[in-house]
């Protein structure tokens, strides 16, 4: 096989959420000046959501060691199990990775959480994006393919406008638990998270839409470069089959970053609902 | 066996750092973190850049911290020497012997020049933006990475941080020809970071330019025919550093942990086929592909350069590691 032939796959490590449990440790480390760090193993996978079921495969070739991974979101220990193969993923898991060897401190934990997808939409409708960020995909959004943080792979739809509409038809009428939509924080992009969102729900009655959620979100000068799920909770009791988001873009960047000032960017590229 | 023991952490159970046998094949190492002995108050350095061996055995490093942008090492670690205080964009740092004489010859990203300078530091040559080329409106657009000298005395410079054109010019410094860019063809290069004269077969020398965007090298003729792509997938490498039979080169970091300390250091034996990675994986090969390369040891952050002294030592120069001063690393 030719290097990377025929792969749609994208790997993650790093780009995802690399959790340092062992911050403490390596501090220590570096006032008692012994022993390396192993890095973290390699991880790739197609997406973070998946329709059915998908599979995580992982690399690291150095002799005298091992990778250990589990699928409760607990760190990797040496009794966790050793990866031989690719593993599959059939509901929403929190998957952690990381390498251990008994010459080396262990890795950093690599963290993927996999999430399958939610009911089915009869349509999705949007506000335009920024026509350098249209991936010109009417179900983008609800593809199952997003949570990989590279925003010039076709996945994502990118805006800095004032705000952004997205209008949802379910097939029915259901009862809602939460909406999850990805957005990318890429600040050295100028990617940010929403200023705010708010998720709403047409009553079938008034033809009116009712607030159900909101979220504000404040800027984060430490934020790493990674997708984020931003969870939606609908509360109880709320049947519908239209929802509306508005979602907010930065209006304007916060001084300690070079774009200080201008309208951030809003990078999306999937949304369940559940 | 580890198996079945409970988890002990590292810090009881690593081994010291110098015990550890990093590379692979018969590139392996020991390394010494603290061969350095300079004083930071009295030796400053910020981004280490590049390192050679000058004729005498001496280890200098190019810095851009203008208190000192070189330090002269023995062989031990001692700081014997510094000069330069005019060179804050200090980045290429060339030896070329001349009639039996050291020189050297830097490129500096903030002057956007090219300096060639006794060992002492005394300047005899200021090469400014290629005019003659056409290619450039200002001096700005050039930001020139690394020099290469042929036997014959024609400079190449690699503008790696400008338009990624090669510049040759003759000993004197008279422009000869350019060529490379940015482009989508074979030929043209993107973030031509670093350029050396490999002439390990002295029939057919050619020059090995760093195209460290694509992660690969490219092979020119000395007059700057495109000859073939050594791919490096997933390897941003600096420049291309030869000694004896074996190419060396330090590998700032990898596209699959950007900006996370992910570097390492390769060695290519005369085919130009990966033998040794010192803190990364040693790659199957697929013809002449090698497979994605990644950081396996966290040795180094950001290594930017490697140098290999007369006997066979390796010292490794890092950028925007904590002011780190330079490692070394013996054989074994």
């Amino acid at each position: 096989m030719e290097f990377g032939a025929g792969l749609p796959l994208q790997t993650a490590t790093g780009m995802r959420k690399l959790f340092f449990l062992l911050n403490t440790l390596v501090c220590c480390l570096a006032c008692y000046g012994q022993a390396f760090q192993l890095a973290p193993p390699l991880v790739t996978y197609s997406s973070v959501y998946f329709s059915g079921r998908t599979s995580v495969n992982l690399r690291f070739n150095e002799p005298g060691t091992s990778i250990h991974y589990t699928l409760n979101g607990t760190e990797p220990t040496i009794n966790s199990p050793v990866y031989k193969g690719a593993v599959t993923i059939k509901k929403n898991t929190a998957f952690r990775a990381r390498s251990l060897g008994n010459s080396f401190l262990p890795s950093p934990v690599v963290a993927v959480d996999f999430v399958k997808e939610g009911m089915p939409f009869r349509e999705i409708k949007f506000t335009k994006p920024n026509e350098k960020y249209d991936a010109g995909k009417q179900n983008i959004l609800n593809d199952t393919i997003g949570g990989i943080p590279n925003l010039n792979n076709g996945n994502w739809i990118g805006y800095n406008s004032d705000s952004v509409v997205i209008d949802i038809s379910l097939q029915k009428t259901t009862a809602i638990k939460k909406l999850l939509i990805d957005v990318l924080q890429d600040q050295g992009s100028w990617i940010f998270l929403p200023e705010r969102i708010e998720l709403y729900a047409l009553n079938e009655v008034t033809k009116q839409y009712h607030l159900i959620h909101e979220k504000k979100i404040t800027c984060d000068k430490t934020a790493t470069k990674e997708p984020v799920p931003l969870d939606m909770p609908a509360g109880r009791g709320v049947n519908a089959k239209e929802l509306r988001l508005v979602l907010y873009p930065v209006k304007k960047i916060p001084d300690w970053h070079d774009g200080k000032g201008n309208t951030a960017w809003l990078f999306i590229d999937e949304i369940n609902v559940y | 066996m580890a198996a079945g023991l409970l988890y002990v952490p590292g810090i009881l159970q690593g081994q010291q750092t110098g015990d550890i046998i990093l590379g692979h094949n018969n590139k392996r190492y020991r390394i010494n973190t603290k061969w350095s002995q300079a004083n930071a108050a009295q030796y400053p350095v910020k981004d280490c850049h590049e390192m050679v061996q000058d004729k005498l055995g001496r280890i200098l490093l190019l810095t851009n911290d203008t208190n000192n942008n070189v330090l002269i090492y023995d062989k031990s670690g001692k700081v014997i020497s510094s000069w330069g205080k005019e060179y804050p964009g200090a980045h290429g740092l060339t030896l070329f012997n001349e009639n039996g004489d050291d020189f050297l010859f830097i490129c500096d990203n903030s002057r956007h020049q090219v300096i060639k300078t006794t060992i002492t530091g005394k300047v005899l040559l200021t090469l400014d933006y290629p005019k003659e080329t056409g290619a450039y409106a200002d001096a700005g657009e050039y930001v020139p990475t690394e020099t290469a000298i042929a036997p014959n005395g024609d400079i190449y410079v690699a503008d790696g941080y400008g338009k990624d054109f090669i510049i040759q010019y003759d000993y004197k410094g008279n422009y000869i020809r350019h060529w490379g860019g940015k482009g989508t063809e074979a030929r043209h290069l993107n973030n031509a970071h670093g350029i050396c004269i490999d002439n390990r077969d002295k029939n057919n020398p050619c020059l090995i330019v760093t195209s460290r965007q694509q992660n690969a090298f490219k092979r020119f003729t000395l007059n700057g025919v495109y000859m073939n792509t050594i791919p490096l997938p997933g390897a941003w490498v600096c420049r291309p550093v030869i000694k004896n039979d074996y190419l060396y080169a330090a590998v700032l970091q990898t596209n699959l942990r950007q900006w996370e300390q992910s570097g390492f250091v390769l060695v290519l034996d005369k085919h130009y086929k990966v033998v040794s990675s010192i803190g990364g994986n040693l790659p199957d090969y697929t013809g002449n592909v090698p497979e994605e390369m990644y950081q396996t040891i966290k040795v180094f952050q950001y290594p930017h350069d490697v140098c290999i002294d007369d006997e066979e030592n390796m010292y490794v120069a890092q950028w925007n590691s904590g002011r780190v001063y330079p490692y070394k690393l013996q054989p074994v």
